[in-house]
């Protein structure tokens, strides 16, 4: 159902409703009467798009519909015909064979509300539904091209097509970055940097980049959620395997990395001239190589690694244990902190966690616990460890205890060494309170160790990062009655993280969450890259490298560059926007176009061989390989409306080439990789 | 809402297909022939309000120096401005030397400085300091932010109306109808996409974006805003960028915002902004501040004061139509800590810029001495922000009850600017 068709005038509603909401009349009376009535009007939005559209749902809705589990769909009796669409949207089109109209018929008798034949199969690749007798020409010059490493003209400057006409259109105007296909085909020899960048270095073979022909939708909802939440992204690969062994298996095994095999990454991350090495070593380095290196290393592990669950909760306590890149000599220190502090702990235990990270030259640096001496303390961490690291800005603690906290840790500093030193001369000693902590002071270092002990397995610890971890893995406002249980199961286990990560991803909640998350920006980028199965160069002083951190600045979330301590923001309200959905796009666009600089794109092994016949069958087939679950039929009239041809009409090279990078950019633009 | 000009889109427009070519070429037109320095005028509306938030706490009390308090210098013995450094403003206070070009402006009568401002429920987290100040004192989640909540109640003149100079949209602007985030005006445009498509895209972006649940809704209007944006911004864009009188903009990432925004407000016809808001980062001066001389804050208030000063002389010809504020979340303590540097206070200052303001030091002065200070350390808080913002709210943005925009407080303006004409 055309979203044009299907909601006329709700979005205005919407607005309306929003703004109403928002003004002065709500806000004079009582601020909260803002969020009843914002609600109840997307409410009755919501049940006026449902009544005019039934089959117009989300597709990443729960229920009947496009997302119907094979249950509910192998219930539905295949109609011998499927209904006609509606005419608005119809506008005289056929859809394409395997679509709806021809056979085969999907095996399984699939179909969406109205009857019609949920394009989502994974047979869709078989090659056998794509063979037509009568038609053996070879495939279009786009995709014999190899992939660009890179291509210098920006759209502005070299697009020499005639604006789009589309009911008209005949000519295929060129894609800019050379005289079409031939030309660039050389065009990598010609630029100096001949092989695509590439992917497996000698003797390693697993790493799963590189285009897949397989389609990507699954049939269960399931699976396609636990590859959402717990990983960076699907690819064919990923939900066949997931398929196979079923999601509460695939969450298991994420809960235990060490038995993944990640050798063929680590491989890669080993020749890295950076990664190794102490902070003392790393401080004669070249800076900005440094950085380039540590971050490009977050981006491989999450495009590449295995242990995607693993790399998740990485990131998770970049964040809650941020620490920016630009303070000073962070840096160097940056490198030992995501390898020797954040990384093995990240599924360890949460008191391990928070004395590795207090004791990190990293943290000390840049919160300035290095600087404090118990005779002028600087607060700068104490503050942050009550409020980020441990219990929370709400647990109730007051300026004494943030002075004292700062107090128990003073002499914690960093040594000539550039590692961790306690400096007696520089400790308080004394009796000290700190909320419901009390330390006599004489300790030396071992009073800040008990203090950090005593507040990692404080009750209002285990409520926040509960909460915390809730609101990353299953919604941006959990059940409270969730919270508390991943807090028990926190407490209960000695600050296990894995136990709390299990209860969350087991519970009925997380299940029923599927889509309400806001892929972050760094999330969509590397989701991007995933599906593409794009290919960017390993080395952290590469052309990817450098063109990949740019896309993250401009998305807005370059790694390690959030400088206050709180981290990235987690919440879907912080990263809305305009400026969020256009960077987006941007990339989509750029990545599929082949604008890429060190990261190999071919959007040409992502199609079916042979290759679909008919224009209606080329937006099935993009569709089942890009989409990020099943293609709903409005979905498929809009692209196809794009390509401006009907459906029936033949696939020629011509309108591959126009037309096929801003399909699968499309695609990729849609919500439903926004969310996840 | 008020009426909605002709080039405001809905979504439904939009997706009657063709709509997209008569609304560029409106839009093209509308923006074509404006010359770069029109100043035509916001009949029907109040000043545009451009602020500044200095995030992590500025320093106050070297920003704005209590030169004739002893204690000042016992409580800070190496990071005091000195008394023969500081630019005299009224005879007790006096502004940081790196502040000169700010001063000049003191000099011509349109800055005011209020000192001792705050808010009695901040409680030293940037977090909570930073939240409050955004949400207007109102603590809601479901509440948008004051900004948008001043936008809500007054008149718009287009679709999009408030930018935040930056990738994302701060606190203060989530929440309002027509806010956008727009991180450089140039080069502003949909990327990633030939020429030849740019069309044809972005109509069927918008058919890809219906909203069937909350999150859905939400994206949708980031997408209606987004192709809004595209338009207004790339029209901006086309237009002279030249500063006008030779303003000359520090060449940083402040200088370069606070640009962006003067080349947006010089073109009402692309956007007809009623407000604006740049973040500035890196305030949070716990260590190595550095002394009056040199250092982390003094490079930090030098930037600043040249970026303003270029904005006002940019803006000129408008200055009685543009009201900027630079604020903070809180002072920082009156003592120095041992690593060099200031810990999370109280009490700090604000700045008022514009042509409608009546130039001049105010807020009551608490003094220096332990008995006065917050928990010992901080300065107290004697001019709540609300008075401050509230009486911009009304007598210059033309909000017709600022006490919908600062729920639950009853104003007490200090007279620190002249109402709109």
């Amino acid at each position: 159902m055309h979203p044009g068709v299907e909601v006329a005038g709700k979005p205005d509603l919407t607005r309306r409703a929003l703004l109403l909401a928002a003004g002065a009349g709500a806000l004079a009376t009582a601020a909260s009467a803002a969020l009843p009535a914002r609600r109840r009007a997307r409410a009755a939005a919501r049940e006026a798009a449902a009544e005019a559209a039934p089959q117009g749902r989300h597709p990443t809705r729960p229920g009947p519909g496009p997302l119907a589990g094979p249950a509910t769909a192998a219930a539905a009796p295949p109609p011998a015909e499927p209904p006609p669409l509606a005419g608005a949207q119809l506008r005289g089109r056929v859809p394409p064979p395997g679509l709806a109209s021809a056979a085969p018929a999907p095996r399984d008798g699939l179909r969406d509300v109205a009857g019609a034949p949920v394009y989502r199969e994974r047979r869709i690749a078989l090659a056998s539904d794509w063979v037509r007798t009568d038609r053996r020409a070879p495939p279009p010059a786009f995709l014999r091209r190899q992939p660009q490493p890179f291509s210098p003209p920006t759209p502005e400057t070299e697009a020499v097509a005639p604006p789009l006409d589309r009911p008209s259109r005949r000519l295929a105007p060129r894609l800019p970055g050379g005289s079409a296909g031939d030309a660039t085909a050389s065009g990598g020899e010609a630029g100096g940097s001949p092989a695509p960048a590439v992917a497996a270095p000698p003797g390693v073979s697993s790493l799963p980049a590189g285009p897949d022909r397989q389609p990507l939708v699954s049939l269960s909802p399931e699976v396609r959620h636990v590859i959402a939440r717990l990983t960076y992204g699907p690819t064919p690969a990923l939900v066949a395997e997931v398929e196979a062994i079923g999601p509460a298996a695939f969450v298991q095994q994420q809960l235990d990395p060490a038995r993944l095999d990640d050798a063929a990454l680590e491989g890669v991350l080993a020749r890295s001239p950076v990664l190794g090495r102490s902070a003392a070593e790393l401080r004669d380095g070249n800076w900005s190589l440094i950085k380039r290196e540590l971050r490009h290393a977050v981006l491989l592990r999450a495009l590449w690694s295995r242990r995607q669950l693993h790399q998740r909760m990485v990131d998770f306590w970049s964040d809650h244990f941020n620490v920016w890149i630009g303070k000073g000599l962070t840096l160097p220190y940056l490198v030992p902190y995501v390898r020797d502090v954040i990384r093995p702990h990240a599924m360890g235990r949460f008191v391990d966690l928070l004395r590795a990270t207090a004791q990190s030259p990293a943290m000390l640096h840049y919160l300035d616990n290095a600087r404090s001496r118990g005779d002028n303390p600087n607060e700068n961490y104490g503050r942050e460890l009550l409020e980020l690291h441990s219990v929370g800005v709400d647990a109730g603690y007051t300026n004494e205890d943030v002075r004292n906290a700062s107090l128990l840790l003073s002499g914690w500093t960093i040594g000539e060494d550039h590692r961790f030193r306690f400096r007696p001369e520089w400790h308080h000693e004394g009796p000290l309170r700190v909320m419901d902590f009390a330390s006599a002071g004489t300790g030396g270092q071992a009073d800040g160790l008990a203090l950090l002990d005593h507040l990692a397995r404080h009750p209002a610890t285990a409520r926040f990062l509960a909460y915390k971890l809730c609101r990353r893995f299953v919604q941006d406002d959990p059940p409270e009655a969730l919270v508390e249980s991943a807090a028990d199961i926190y407490l209960a286990n000695d600050t296990a993280i894995v136990p709390v990560l299990r209860h969350l991803l087991g519970s009925a909640t997380f299940w029923e969450s599927a889509g309400k998350k806001l892929r972050r920006p760094f999330d969509y980028l590397v989701a991007v890259l995933r599906v593409l199965g794009a290919s960017p160069e390993t080395a952290g002083g590469s052309d990817a490298a450098r063109w990949l951190q740019d896309w993250m600045a401009r998305l807005g979330q370059p790694l390690f560059e959030w400088l206050d301590p709180d981290g990235y923001p987690d919440r879907a309200a912080a990263w809305l926007g305009s400026e969020a959905l256009r960077q987006r796009w941007g990339f989509a666009g750029t990545l599929a176009h082949g604008w890429t600089r060190g990261v190999a794109v071919d959007l040409s092994g992502l199609l079916p061989d042979p290759l679909p016949a008919t224009a209606g069958e080329l937006v099935g087939a993009a569709g089942a390989r890009l989409h990020a679950g099943p293609l709903p039929r409005w979905l498929w009239s809009a692209l196809l409306d794009f390509l401006g041809v009907p459906a029936d009409a033949p696939l020629t090279p011509r309108l591959l080439e126009s037309h096929g990078p801003a399909l699968a950019a499309l695609l990729l633009a849609s919500p439903d990789w926004q969310r996840c | 809402m008020s009426h909605r000009p002709a080039f405001t889109l809905t979504r439904r427009r939009f997706l009657q297909g063709s709509g997209a070519l008569g609304f560029g070429g409106a839009l093209l037109a509308a923006a074509g022939p404006l010359p770069a320095h029109a100043a035509p005028g916001r009949p029907g509306r109040g000043d545009a309000l451009v602020v500044v938030f200095l995030r992590g706490g500025l320093d106050a009390l070297s920003a704005c120096v209590p030169y004739q308090e002893p204690l000042y210098f016992t409580r800070r013995p190496t990071l005091a401005v000195p008394a023969s450094r500081v630019l005299d403003l009224d005879g007790r206070f006096g502004l940081h030397p790196a502040l000169a070009p700010l001063h000049e402006i003191f000099q011509e009568g349109d800055l005011a400085v209020v000192q001792a401002v705050g808010h009695p429920a901040v409680n030293r987290s940037h977090f909570t300091a930073q939240e409050l100040w955004e949400r207007g004192f109102v603590v809601d989640p479901f509440v948008p932010g004051w900004v948008a909540r001043h936008l809500a109640g007054t008149p718009a003149d287009g679709a999009l109306r408030a930018v935040a100079s930056h990738p994302r949209l701060p606190l203060a602007l989530r929440g309002a109808s027509g806010a956008i985030a727009v991180n450089h005006v140039e080069g502003y445009g949909l990327e990633g996409f030939a020429n030849y498509e740019k069309q044809a895209v972005m109509a069927t972006l918008s058919g890809l974006y219906p909203g069937a649940d909350l999150l859905a809704e939400e994206l949708a209007t980031s997408a209606e805003l987004a192709r809004d944006a595209i338009q207004a911004v790339a029209a901006v864009d086309r237009l002279d960028d030249t500063p006008a009188h030779g303003a000359v903009y520090p060449d940083t990432t402040l200088g370069r915002r606070l640009r962006d925004v003067a080349r947006m407000l010089r073109a009402p016809q692309a956007i007809p902004l009623d407000a604006a808001w740049i973040d500035v980062p890196d305030y949070d001066t716990h260590a190595d501040q550095g002394t009056w001389k040199e250092g982390h804050l003094r490079n930090l208030l030098d930037e600043l004061a040249r970026a303003l000063h270029a904005f006002h002389t940019d803006l000129l010809d408008v200055r009685n139509e543009v009201t900027l504020v630079v604020a903070s979340e809180f002072g920082r303590q009156v003592h120095e800590n041992g690593s060099g540097g200031t810990d999370h206070g109280d009490g700090g200052c604000l700045f008022v810029m514009g042509g409608g303001v009546r130039g001049g030091v105010y807020g009551r002065w608490p003094g220096l001495a332990d008995e006065v200070l917050v928990r010992f350390s901080g300065l107290a808080v004697t001019t709540d922000f609300r008075d401050v913002l509230a009486e911009i709210v009304e007598k210059r943005l033309g909000h017709p009850d600022a006490g919908v925009v600062f729920p639950g407080h009853l104003a007490q303006p200090l007279g620190l600017v002249d109402g709109v004409a």
